[in-house]
């Protein structure tokens, strides 16, 4: 007796939630209306380290893993106003 | 950006030298299967669509790229052009988003959207703000499920002048713009799944009825049939609940029959020419290889970057600076699921002729053949392959497509480190064979001369014209 009211009170537990689940299911699939858009995301700039050479040029190193893969660039403060 | 910014307007000129080079160039002994790491998960739905995932925070973007396994190659002759036409039609509006709202939640917020159709499939993707991402998702199921419910006559003719504008545009007042069909044409037997172009044909844009192309689409724009990635920043739980909310209930469709499809083998050589309105012949030549998926595409993708390439690259080398015959050339394997061919081209300088250029390429091959590449060669090769495979994996879309690529053609999203393996091992005397066993083989010397100049072709009184259907003119003179 004792175990059957459980199985019951199971099922009628399961019941509710499958109902639930299909009341959500129902509320949120409105395919007409384009979902609005999450809170602005954050961008978290990657960090660098800026060290000078004993020559006097400034390195800025940032580092990045996951391809085996580096950039190497070099600007010269040389343009049209210094000359 | 904004201290840049000043540095940059301070500054009226900055010399800049960039350079990129592959930690593995140098040791290809090292562990070369550690190196890339791009961590994703891969599941399916149980109405057949694949789904990956794979996260990357560094920037709050996302990319959203499905891929559907058709092409042109699933259409059939005599209504050829349908793959390509539908990648039109996807961006008009589907059963719950109106004509331009695509753009709005994708462009208008400061990200991207295109798709793009090959012989063995088409891709649709979107490159948006992290905060958007469930309305890509959105757009994208939304197009799989009900494209049709807004798909009329109208619309569809109106795609359809505009693919038939793109094949004006791009192939037919285009110099030498219809040389990649005439190759298709010779090279396979008609009704060959490749014998045909992705744009279509005139006639085949003309006479698609509305059923036929809705029909085309119930079958191969299913859930079972498509590949989708997700590849940004992004939480994998919610965008796990999202794609169960969007995609799940998209009812699968029939299963896709996938015939064999025989590699491109000529019997004898061919040899033919074509007159275009253009000012400078060119000289084409195309062998039948395999596709991308046997083996041998790693080491015949080495041998056309020992061929072409920079100013030491065997054929440039030899044609444009050694013997300065040509302006212009180019050499590489051009593989597809099923087939491929290993295709040369020559620009000729003016005082040359194409049948001097032909003998003058195959003189640099032959050499090839029998000595293989050098050591030196082979690495630099190499290297330049692993720069361009890595550099395509820096962005999420770049990630997105490498991991589709896998699942879609391999059943293996992780594929992608098979292919940097396989490229890295290829042996100069893997090299060596490829150039020996295909290099060798029947092809298509194809020239396209300027109209009226037939005498210029390579070994003019050998070579067979080729007559392509032109579109006839609307009115006018």
């Amino acid at each position: 007796m004792k175990r059957q009211k459980k199985v019951l009170a199971l099922a009628a537990a399961l019941i509710i939630s499958v109902a639930n689940i299909a009341a959500l299911a129902q509320q949120t699939l409105d395919r007409t209306k384009a979902p609005p858009p999450g809170p602005t995301p954050v961008l978290t700039v990657p960090t660098w380290t800026r060290t000078q050479l004993s020559n006097g040029a400034t390195l800025i190193v940032s580092e990045r893993h996951g391809l085996p893969l580096v950039n190497f660039s070099i600007t010269f403060v040389g343009g049209a106003n210094q000359f | 950006m904004t201290n840049k910014r000043r540095v940059l307007s301070a500054l009226a000129l900055v010399l800049t030298i960039s350079l990129a080079q592959p930690l593995l160039a140098q040791k290809k002994d090292s562990a070369a299967s550690g190196s890339i790491n791009i961590p994703f998960e891969t599941y399916k739905l149980p109405n057949g669509l694949t789904v990956i995932l794979s996260q990357d925070h560094t920037t709050p973007t996302v990319a959203v790229d499905i891929w559907y396994h058709v092409g042109s190659k699933n259409e059939t002759a005599g209504r050829t052009g349908f793959a390509h036409l539908f990648e039109h039609v996807m961006f008009t509006g589907s059963g719950h988003v109106p004509y331009g709202l695509h753009d709005k939640l994708t462009e208008g917020v400061g990200g991207g959207n295109n798709g793009s159709t090959t012989n063995d499939r088409t891709n649709y993707y979107e490159t948006i703000p992290s905060n958007y991402l469930e309305s890509a998702l959105w757009l994208e199921a939304d197009r799989m499920g009900f494209l049709l419910d807004k798909l009329d006559i109208a619309k569809l003719n109106a795609q359809r002048d505009v693919v038939k504008n793109e094949r004006r545009q791009s192939y037919d007042n285009q110099p030498y713009g219809r040389v990649s069909e005439i190759f298709s044409a010779a090279m396979y037997p008609k009704g060959h799944p490749y014998s045909w172009p992705v744009i279509g044909s005139m006639t085949d844009l003309s006479a698609a009825s509305e059923e036929d192309v809705k029909a085309f689409f119930r079958l191969y724009y299913a859930p079972n049939n498509a590949t989708l990635a997700v590849v940004g920043d992004f939480d994998p739980a919610q965008t796990k609940a999202w794609i169960q909310k969007y995609f799940a209930d998209l009812p699968k469709g029939q299963t896709v029959q996938r015939p064999s499809v025989p590699l491109g083998n000529l019997t004898a050589g061919k040899r033919l020419v074509y007159e275009d309105r253009v000012q400078v012949p060119r000289l084409y030549m195309q062998w039948p290889t395999v596709g991308f998926k046997h083996d041998d595409d790693y080491a015949l993708s080495v041998l056309g970057s020992i061929l072409f390439g920079p100013r030491t690259a065997r054929l440039t080398k030899a044609l444009v600076y050694d013997l300065q015959l040509a302006s212009q050339v180019s050499a590489f394997q051009n593989s597809d699921e099923d087939v491929g061919v290993f295709q040369v081209t020559v620009v000729p300088r003016p005082e040359h002729t194409l049948t001097e250029i032909e003998a003058a390429v195959d003189q640099v091959l032959q050499k090839f053949i029998t000595e293989g590449p050098t050591a030196e060669e082979l690495q630099k090769a190499k290297s330049g392959l692993e720069l361009g495979f890595l550099r395509g994996l820096e962005s999420n879309l770049g990630k997105a497509n490498q991991l589709i690529n896998g699942a879609v053609f391999y059943s293996d999203a992780g594929q992608f480190r098979t292919d940097y393996q396989k490229t890295l091992a290829v042996t100069a005397a893997d090299v060596k064979r490829v150039a020996n066993q295909y290099l060798t083989r029947s092809r298509i010397v194809l020239s396209v001369v300027p109209k009226g100049k037939k005498d210029q072709a390579s070994k003019a009184t050998e070579s067979e014209a080729v007559s392509v259907v032109v579109e006839p003119r609307r009115g006018g003179k």
